[in-house]
């Protein structure tokens, strides 16, 4: 059962960058606003063309 | 019945489009149809379609709003905030947004004015982020969302609040997900603990579990060891309290362990029961969230531009915004909109509708000399006021205020969740203690400990904590997505108690549009009559004139602009003007030529279809129904009678009138128009308002619906009821869970691990309680 000295470190290391991962994306606004992009991914292309919505103004704090 | 191309709702007087085969119920979808198509939007139709969304009718037209004050430095300050160096941020409230295409047509829309970097639109708050560079307008981009449709109210939101309100709701989100994911790898160490590792994997996983736990029981307790103390601090109990305790001395037990070598810890239940707390807290501060916040909307419908003297000559007004006007200052009130501030006239004369303030529905005559008052609307003609009072001290400024300390009073279910809290959670100390001591006798220290701590966490409150915000959170926001606007869950608890509906005719039972119903051409007329009735009302507010123009147009493609000379409006009776030497006179039903009549005519509001249907829906809820209305009695009877409520109906009503009749019945719900029924409304236990603008109505009553009729003031009173229903149903569940295992602690049966495994599952049996709701309210929402 040796080889579990090597899964706790991996996976200790992988639940950090998991968590930390998350902190940065809710940092980012990325968890802002849950419902208005599961709407926006029902348009169809064609209504999308040019112009491309832009994500919130980036205001990290 | 053939629908309007735009919003859907039944026409009963044809409004005709340029286009073929496009018909309108009134100008102001017809103006907005246009304007889409004009500018190229007209997939706004085919997403609507294909989303299969139901539209409410909100579109408030009563005059084009002027927006340039959006663009003044004073109001920028407090109502904006910068993103960068070249950026600027606005964030607007807008009316009427419930599906994907609202979504398409208001960021496409906003993105095609000139120097607009971003619109966003958020969906649940129905707020669009707009960014422009240094070039761009705000008020070029409002004055597009109402154009297609989309009334905007310019948010309070400069750097300070901005940054607040986001990181606090940030902060949130990541103490739960550290929690969630700490406690998590946590469960997973023990698993291997509990199955039995040895030796050296023992004791990391013990390390491993101390590693993960303390960010947790520092970081992510933070809120509930805060709330615990500020509780303290006032001599009162709340339910952080024990929580608090429990952690604390869970934590520090389990770190000691560490020292004197005993592998044994808590730190798998302390770790989830942070988790589960924390998110059942962010429910509620998502509630206050949901429930729509009236002070943004506060005073919006007179934020509108000003018109301010330079000086005592009045001789010249530069647009202004409300936040500049002080007493002394003298504004000129166009005809149509809505008086800024409590003050005097000195010079012109109008009539004014006082109706938000006193009730009365008559247009009341005002001259120089004469006080006016702010929120009330200028009706005929244009005059020059002098400013008396501003803001929070007019008048209206003054019942707002107590209308609102009114509000901070939380629903009754809430306060009796507290203080069944504070005794509980008081007896639950006393009873760890007291099983502490027993265990401590016969077992030890270990074992007193591991009983109490289980009691502890075993009796947590968080089902009860949980019940009724997510139950309300639902509810208020299935609502709002359906075009029911509730104020504050307190609201909803009070509807569904109520014994008596009071309802207003025009707009609840009818469609509230006065229709032409019979016209009969007596003579010739030197012009074409149409042509004549149109260009007349032309310039009349009044619901028949509207009626008239309509009817005119839909028999009349070509309509002529006449030149009317000596044009007066006699309020309430009619209006007369000569054309071409002719003199025309429409009042009371007939339409006069040189004192002749020519024409005579009636009008008539039609009962809407779903009426007589809901009508039998309310009885069978056991409400009792009845029809207040100004109108004469012979119409109202009509009307009454067509509906299914016979004789249930009083008529010629004064607002003054409905509203002692409100009163004097217990449990009552008034439902009307927001402007002339606000008397009545507030004296009713729950106003709730159809038509008319939403700010102002938000202002008199608890509920706005956006879409008119009976069947969603049905709806409504089976959403409180059933809402409750869940409730109690929670309540009892999570008093069983705690009650049951409260007894099996005492009788030895449960350790620790097992009270962590139980708690959540009383938590999640409470959601999932939530969720299914009731058949009742699914079958709402389908």
């Amino acid at each position: 059962m040796e080889i579990i000295y090597f899964l706790l470190p991996l996976s200790f290391f992988l639940a950090l960058f998991f968590i930390f991962g998350f902190i940065w994306m809710a940092r980012r606004g990325q968890y802002d606003d849950l419902d208005t992009p599961s709407l926006r991914m029902l348009l169809d292309d064609k209504y999308k063309n040019e112009i491309q919505t832009k994500p919130t103004p980036k205001e990290v704090k | 019945m053939r629908n309007c191309s735009h919003c859907n709702e039944p026409v009963l007087v044809i409004v005709e489009g340029a286009q073929d085969s496009a018909i309108y119920c009134c100008q102001g979808c017809r103006f907005v149809a246009e304007f889409i198509n004009s500018a190229g939007l007209e997939a706004y139709y085919d997403i609507k379609e294909k989303s299969g969304s139901k539209k409410g009718k909100s579109l408030s037209f009563l005059s084009a709003v002027d927006y340039r004050y959006l663009d003044e430095d004073s109001f920028r300050q407090t109502h904006s905030y910068k993103i960068n160096e070249t950026e600027r941020v606005m964030e607007f409230y807008l009316e009427g947004v419930h599906c994907l295409a609202c979504l398409w047509i208001i960021e496409k829309a906003g993105l095609l004015i000139p120097d607009v970097v971003n619109v966003k639109l958020e969906m649940n708050r129905s707020v669009a982020v707009v960014t422009i560079n240094e070039h761009g307008s705000f008020a070029g981009v409002a004055t597009q969302f109402q154009m297609i449709g989309y009334k905007p109210h310019a948010l309070q939101r400069n750097e300070e609040t901005h940054l607040r309100k986001k990181m606090e709701e940030r902060s949130m989100l990541i103490k739960i997900g550290v929690a969630g994911a700490s406690a998590g790898n946590i469960m997973l160490y023990s698993i291997s603990i509990y199955a039995g590792a040895e030796e050296n994997f023992l004791a990391i996983f013990h390390y491993l579990t101390l590693f993960f736990a303390f960010p947790v029981l520092t970081y992510c307790s933070s809120p509930l060891y805060k709330s615990a103390w500020q509780s303290l601090k006032q001599k009162t109990i709340n339910i952080d309290v024990p929580i608090s305790l429990a952690l604390i001395t869970g934590g520090l037990v389990g770190y000691a362990h560490l020292f004197m070598g005993i592998e044994e810890n808590y730190f798998d239940s302390l770790t989830a029961l942070v988790f589960l707390l924390l998110i059942s807290r962010y429910f509620l501060m998502k509630i206050q969230e949901k429930s729509l916040s009236v002070n943004d909307l506060q005073f919006r419908h007179i934020s509108e531009s000003i018109l301010k003297a330079d000086d005592e000559s009045l001789s010249a007004f530069t647009e202004t915004h409300l936040s500049k006007v002080i007493p002394g200052d003298c504004l000129k009130v166009k005809p149509e909109v809505f008086i800024p501030a409590d003050g005097q006239i000195i010079r012109g004369f109008s009539s004014v509708d006082n109706s938000l303030l006193t009730g009365e529905s008559q247009a009341v005559p005002v001259q120089e000399g004469d006080k006016v008052f702010a929120g009330t609307q200028n009706l005929s003609s244009e005059f020059i006021m002098r400013v008396a009072e501003t803001g929070d001290r007019t008048t209206l400024g003054k019942m707002l205020k107590s209308i609102e300390n009114g509000w901070a009073l939380k629903s009754p279910v809430a306060r009796l969740t507290n203080q069944v809290a504070g005794w509980f959670v008081s007896a639950v100390i006393v009873l760890s203690v007291l099983l502490f001591i027993k265990i401590y006798q016969t077992n030890g220290f270990e074992a007193a400990f591991a009983g109490a701590l289980t009691l502890l966490i075993v009796t947590c409150p968080c089902a009860l904590a949980i019940a009724t915000p997510m139950a309300f959170y639902r509810s208020l926001s299935e609502a709002a997505m359906n075009g029911i606007i509730i104020k504050n869950d307190d609201t909803l608890e009070k509807i569904s108690k109520i014994q008596n509906v009071f309802l207003d005719k025009t707009g609840t039972l009818t469609y509230g549009q006065l229709t032409i119903s019979t016209f009969h051409n007596i003579n010739e007329a030197r012009h074409n009559i149409y042509d004549v009735i149109y260009n007349l009302e032309a310039k009349s507010i009044h619901p028949a004139a509207q009626a008239l123009k309509n009817y005119a147009l839909s028999m009349n493609q070509n309509m002529t602009k006449l030149v009317v000379h000596d044009y007066k409006e006699i309020v309430g009776s009619g209006v007369c003007g000569t054309i071409d030497n002719v003199k025309y006179e429409i009042k009371s039903g007939r339409i006069y030529q040189n004192s002749v009549a020519i024409a005579s005519f009636t009008l008539e509001d039609t009962l809407r279809t779903d009426t007589p249907h809901a009508v039998n829906k309310l009885r069978a809820l056991n409400v009792n129904l009845k029809v207040l209305s100004g109108d004469k009695e012979a119409i109202v009877a009509e009307m009454s009678h067509l509906a299914g409520l016979g004789n249930d109906f009083i008529a010629e009503c004064t607002p003054e009138t409905k509203a002692r009749l409100v009163k004097e019945v217990p449990s009552s719900m008034m439902v009307g128009d927001g402007a002339n029924d606000a008397l009545a409304m507030k004296s009713a236990d729950v106003g709730v308002a159809v038509l008319g603008a939403m700010d102002i109505s938000l202002k008199a009553s608890d509920v706005y619906l956006m879409n008119p009729g009976l069947k969603t003031i049905t709806d409504l009173i089976v959403l409180s009821r059933e809402t409750m229903k869940v409730i109690k149903r929670n309540f009892f569940l999570s008093i069983l869970y705690n009650s049951l295992s409260v007894v099996a602690t005492f009788m030895g049966l449960i350790s620790p691990l097992m009270a962590a495994i139980i708690m959540p599952l009383s938590s999640l049996t409470v959601v999932l309680s939530t969720l299914i709701g009731t058949r009742a309210l699914r079958d709402l929402w389908k």
